[in-house]
């Protein structure tokens, strides 16, 4: 028991309002140290620990402790801190650094709620403070950040829709009040497209590689890390028993991912797609919904975010030393850059799934439950499930993207001029980060004790997982083998391909002149509508001010005598009243 | 409920009013002037505040004074409902005096006595229409506020204030006498017009017919003033208003008064039951629904800041409807805290243009790019405000939404729910562009605003000046220099053409936008710190007054009070505990 309970988004947002007025140095060290010390302090809290606390009225959990919300914490406590310490040694000013602990705040409210209300609450709060963290960079940041802003606000709309049905046929929005996740029909269906646009679902991923390339470099190295795996996480507490198509749509993202990170030439746009790609295991993790697939989806986002904020380190300090953004303008930085293009190999072989390598550890947890958790499906070849293939193809996507990666930027060519290394706190921070791909990638059971379901146990898990089998391995490396094979015979063609369009060309200007179609037309139909009232409402006045002119435009004589003396007038009145009697009672 | 003789809410209603001679006679002492605002605002405040704690004991205080016509009283009654809105209406008609002196001296404005004169008189009309018991004494405050708010309307007496004030005349008189035949009618159908929590027990064994028609007629005029379209071309167009007039009066006390008269109409005169068994609530949802989603794409295209404002109001006044409309206890309590949700943000953010306008006569969203750097405090509550607007947690906004979904839903009302989330994205489509602009675009790299009706993906290739240089110095101010004696007339940041102030605004935004060293001297806003130097402490005081409500009632509504009177009268209504 952890006493006081203050939940562990208090001491990071802290952190964040505090850092601006500190200066610099002292800022970024209070980053680290609050952001560090999450990760004892969920460590030490033991499961089933919570704040209720009532949020307008409705019951609600602040800091529900449980293995998932575990795991997410220690990850995100701990890259947090890393983060910092890069953003500290990469000139990032105080001020997005603040924005940035105020994103890794949020996230963490989020994955701490023990109810929809906190989560959603948070996770609208997610949207905004990576928002301003990217448009804190200025420049061609700022219109992506507003697509960004846009596609997040659609998505934690829909995430509210669902939020909202769920409370009204459960009349609880605590998580323990509905164990099958999202409740009755529409709230499933919202809830998995909401959360799709955070995870980067097949066609709603486009801000993914629109927006990560753009920030800061620092900035990228959080961006890269909370909004999707929140999403997976949020993706789990909706469908605990996971769902059939969130698990194929798993296995398309690893392949469309893997897909077009191949056709990148910039380095973080590259690594945006492959956010994508892997975030499909993930989600085919959740949608398997057996505790092995649960477990593989968990392992995975804590070895990814370790692994990807590695790759967007390491690519930021080229970046930072370059000042190029583009693959195909460096190369040969491998002797110039020795810790980075080392680092960078750990990353892209755990990236890839090398035996002995984290990645190798939490694919195979997928993979394995998707050949033996989940039916064989409409493509399978032999042993093998359809999405098993899938994400078999995903891997090899992955070999080669990383082969080409490492071949342009640190390989291929040479250097024109002297390029520096990562200086000391950029080291420290890469460094730090790459041993544990490494230990992890060794020490398998280091990474099982941390699962929320024990993948060693035959009573819990349909069959027991071996990292290290024959097999496995031999698998590793013939993806290993397929992808180097193949970017030799496809480098040539490869380096003919431009710039490859994705959906966003088509629902980018689809979505502006579609909405200027409609705001024009309703426009215009309201001023034609305000104007004919303008314009009855004097036609009107003016017959009541000056009934003679009306007549005499009606009848086109020139002058018309409208003034009769007091009998007509009186005899006038009461022929009307008259009339109107008898139309009255008859 | 136990009702009180008390003569608290008459001295509620009068104090303002009684503020009116002292403010004349004083006109050419303006300090002295504004004191007497001042202190009729805080006695206000605090005759209203005073019957809070009573109200949530049940107790209801009412001033008797007689027959008004036969069968009808002339009595004053501050039961929970009246006193959320007069609670809100001198709350923050305290702030707004502020920023009244702030912003009417720091442009220097005409006739200011009158201003003050005419202001004093609508909050008490306000607090009239908060506190009638019954649907003619309703009427007669109703028209009472049109009255007295004619001269704010058109104060600058210029052929665009004049146009604008009739129209508003016309408007809002065409809805109080459709308010009376329906006040006539309910009255011929029952003999009574009292309000009852949960309705009139007669008006459900009377025609159907009549009972309908009445409906349409209270909600046709009551409508007019809570802008559901078709009839809010009038609230646009009273933008020409001074800025302070804009905020408290067609973001707060005029546009809720119409919309709190639909409240007594649906909670007190026919009662959700009656409401919806007659079926008018559903059609009253609709209209509303198409309001607040309409409302929000024409704002889209809003350059001028008022404007885009104005639609805001008339897309959040629906929601306010709508909760009403759909009659679900859960909804209703969003629909009544979205009264003093949306006026919090919705001041806070006429306060920020109004500060905009008279620091940098930067009225145009076009014209924006990195103010932030000039005013950082005003934009940053600006963006505060627009959060909650679009509904995003830790601002007002958020709860009431909030309720209003779980609540439609629950009604079943899928459609309702769906309009209320687009509205939603809506919100920061419009929203969001003028608070990036702000701080995160310079004038020489931005995009071209309204974003719709401009190239896609932003800025790239275009790079226009920052300042607008197609305006010629003479249509905006023809009118005026015709005339012999040439007074200094204010657009109030509401000019059909960009930067509508002519050449004066032309000199003051080159003073304030002034060239940076650098080779391509980029123009910049000059940088003031984030200490209040921008501008004067009357006019940032009530916007982190506003915003700082804004933020309490998003995150302890309870504590905040509202949120509180809001569940009694619900609970008075339905008999359902929220």
């Amino acid at each position: 028991m952890v006493d006081p309970l203050v939940p562990p988004f208090v001491p990071v947002l802290l952190a964040a309002v505090l850092l601006p007025f500190l200066g610099r140095r002292a800022g970024h060290a209070l980053g680290v140290l609050a952001t560090a010390v999450v990760v004892p302090y969920v460590w030490l809290s033991p499961a089933g620990q919570h704040v209720a606390v009532r949020l307008f009225g409705f019951e609600a959990v602040l800091y529900n402790v449980d293995p998932f919300s575990t795991l997410m914490g220690l990850i995100f406590g701990f890259i947090g801190a890393v983060a910092v310490l890069y953003s500290w040694y990469s000139e990032a000013s105080s001020l997005q650094t603040a924005f940035a602990l105020s994103y890794v705040g949020t996230s963490l409210g989020a994955v701490f709620g023990g109810d929809w209300l906190s989560l959603i609450f948070f996770w609208e709060l997610m949207a905004i403070t990576s928002t301003l963290l990217v448009w804190d960079h200025g420049g061609r940041a700022v219109r992506a950040g507003f697509r960004y802003a846009l596609l997040h606000g659609i998505g934690g709309t829909l995430l509210l829709g669902a939020v909202v049905w769920h409370y009204v046929a459960v009349g609880s929005f605590l998580f323990s009040a509905a164990p099958g996740g999202m409740a009755g029909a529409v709230a499933p269906l919202l809830a998995a497209v909401g959360i799709g646009v955070n995870v980067g679902f097949v066609g709603l991923h486009t801000w993914l590689p629109d927006t990560y390339p753009r920030p800061h470099i620092a900035a990228s190295v959080f961006l890269c890390v909370f909004t999707t795996k929140t999403g997976v996480y949020g993706m789990y507490r909706a469908f605990p028993d996971g769902h059939v198509a969130i698990a194929y749509m798993g296995g398309v993202m690893a392949v469309f991912g893997a897909t077009y990170a191949l056709f990148q030439n910039d380095m973080r746009r590259l690594l945006s797609y492959h956010i994508q790609s892997q975030v499909g295991y993930m989600v085919a993790g959740v949608g398997i919904g057996t505790a092995l697939g649960q477990a593989g989806a968990m392992a995975h986002v804590f070895n990814h975010i370790l692994y990807k904020a590695l790759l967007f380190m390491t690519a930021g300090v080229v970046i930072y030393r370059t000042g190029t953004e583009s693959l195909k303008k460096l190369g040969g930085l491998g002797r110039e850059m020795p810790v980075t293009a080392g680092a960078f190999t750990v990353a892209a072989l755990s990236i890839a799934g090398f035996p002995l390598f984290n990645g190798f550890v939490s694919k195979g947890i997928v993979i394995s439950a998707s050949h033996y958790d989940f039916p064989a499906g409409p493509a399978a070849i032999g042993e093998f499930t359809t999405l098993e293939l899938l994400l078999l193809l995903g891997s090899v996507g992955t070999f080669l993207s990383f082969i080409k990666f490492g071949y342009y930027a640190f390989l291929h060519g040479e250097y024109d001029s002297s390029v520096a290394d990562a200086n000391r706190g950029q080291t420290v921070a890469m460094v730090s980060v790459a041993a544990l791909c490494l230990f992890y990638g060794v020490f398998d059971g280091a990474l099982f004790a941390l699962l929320p379901h024990d993948v060693t146990d035959a009573s819990v898990v349909s069959k027991v997982y071996v990292t290290f089998t024959v097999d496995h391995v031999v698998e590793g490396l013939v993806l290993a083998a397929i992808g180097l094979v193949g970017f030799v015979l496809i480098k040539k063609p490869l380096s003919a391909v431009g710039r490859v369009p994705d959906v966003d060309s088509l629902y980018n200007p689809a979505a502006l002149y579609g909405t200027r179609a409609v705001v024009v037309g309703t426009t215009e139909v309201y001023a034609a509508v305000d104007r004919a009232v303008v314009a009855t409402t004097r036609a009107v006045g003016d017959a009541v001010k000056h009934p003679e002119r009306v007549v005499e435009r009606l009848t086109g004589r020139d002058t018309v005598q409208l003034r009769v003396d007091i009998g007509t007038s009186i005899a006038l009145v009461t022929l009307v009243i008259v009339g109107v009697l008898v139309l009255m009672f008859t | 409920m136990t009702e009180v003789d008390s003569l608290r809410p008459l001295v509620a209603v009068l104090v303002s009013s009684a503020a009116i001679v002292p403010i004349l006679l004083s006109g050419h002492r303006p300090n002295l002037r504004e004191a007497w605002t001042l202190l009729a605002a805080v006695t206000g405040l605090g005759v209203v505040g005073s019957m809070v704690p009573g109200i949530l004991d049940g107790t209801v205080y009412v001033t008797d004074l007689g027959t008004f016509v036969p069968g009808v009283e002339f009595a004053l009654r501050a039961d929970p409902l009246g006193v959320l809105f007069a609670l809100l209406a001198s709350l923050l008609w305290v702030v707004a005096s502020f920023y009244s002196i702030g912003y009417m001296r720091g442009l220097s404005e005409h006739d200011q006595t009158r201003y003050f004169a005419a202001f004093a008189g609508s909050i008490s009309a306000a607090v009239g229409v908060a506190f009638a018991s019954n649907l003619l004494v309703l009427f007669v405050f109703y028209e009472l506020l049109t009255v007295a708010t004619y001269p704010l309307v058109a104060h600058d007496e210029t052929d665009e204030a004049r146009t604008a004030g009739r129209k508003y005349l016309a408007y809002t008189f065409g809805g109080g006498v459709a308010v009376f035949a329906g006040a006539i009618l309910v009255f011929w159908a029952t003999g009574t017009t009292a309000f009852t929590p949960g309705g009139i027990a007669a008006l459900s064994g009377s025609d159907p017919g009549v009972a309908r028609a009445a409906f349409g007629l209270l909600i046709a005029g009551f409508g007019v003033k809570a802008a559901l379209m078709p009839l809010h071309s009038w609230l646009p167009d009273a933008m020409v208003a001074p800025t302070p007039v804009s905020g408290l009066l067609h973001a707060v006390a005029v546009v809720k008064s119409g919309v709190f008269g639909i409240a007594r109409v649906v909670l007190d005169v026919y009662g959700p039951e009656l409401t919806a068994a007659l079926g008018v609530g559903v059609a009253l949802a609709a209209v509303a629904t198409v309001t607040l989603v309409v409302a929000s794409v024409i704002a889209l295209r809003q350059d001028n800041l008022k404007r885009r404002l104005a639609y805001s109001t008339v897309s959040q006044l629906s929601y306010i409807v709508l909760g009403l409309a759909v009659l679900d206890p859960l909804s209703l309590v969003g629909g009544l805290l979205h009264i003093p949700a949306h006026a919090f943000m919705k001041l806070t953010l006429f306060f920020c243009a109004g500060a905009l306008h008279v620091e940098t006569h930067t009225d145009d969203i076009s014209n924006m790019a990195g103010i932030g750097r000039r005013m950082p405090l005003t934009m940053a509550a600006f963006g505060v405000a627009a959060l909650g607007m679009a509904g995003i947690p830790l601002v007002a906004g958020f709860v009431s939404k909030y309720f209003l979904l779980i609540g439609t839903i629950s009604a079943g009302g899928v459609v309702f729910a769906a309009a209320l989330l687009v509205s939603g994205v809506l919100n920061i489509a419009y929203f969001w562009p003028v608070v990036y602009t702000a701080f995160f675009e310079s004038p020489d790299a931005a995009d071209e605003k309204p974003v719709v009706e401009n190239a896609p993906g932003g800025w790239f290739g275009t790079l226009p000046a920052a300042t607008d240089g197609g305006n010629t110095p003479t249509n905006a101010r023809a009118d005026t220099e015709g005339s012999s004696e040439v007074v200094e007339r204010d657009d109030h940041g509401y000019a059909e053409t960009h930067e509508g102030q002519g050449a004066v605004d032309e000199r003051e935004a080159a003073e304030h936008v002034r060239p940076e060293h650098g080779h391509d001297a980029a123009p910049a806003w000059e940088h003031r710190r984030w200490n209040g130097e921008e501008s004067t402490w009357f006019m940032l005081g009530p916007i982190l007054f506003a915003m700082t409500g804004s933020i309490l009632l998003g995150v302890v509504p309870d504590t905040a009070v509202f949120l509180r009177i809001v569940r009694l009268i619900v609970e008075n209504v339905t008999g359902v505990v929220v």
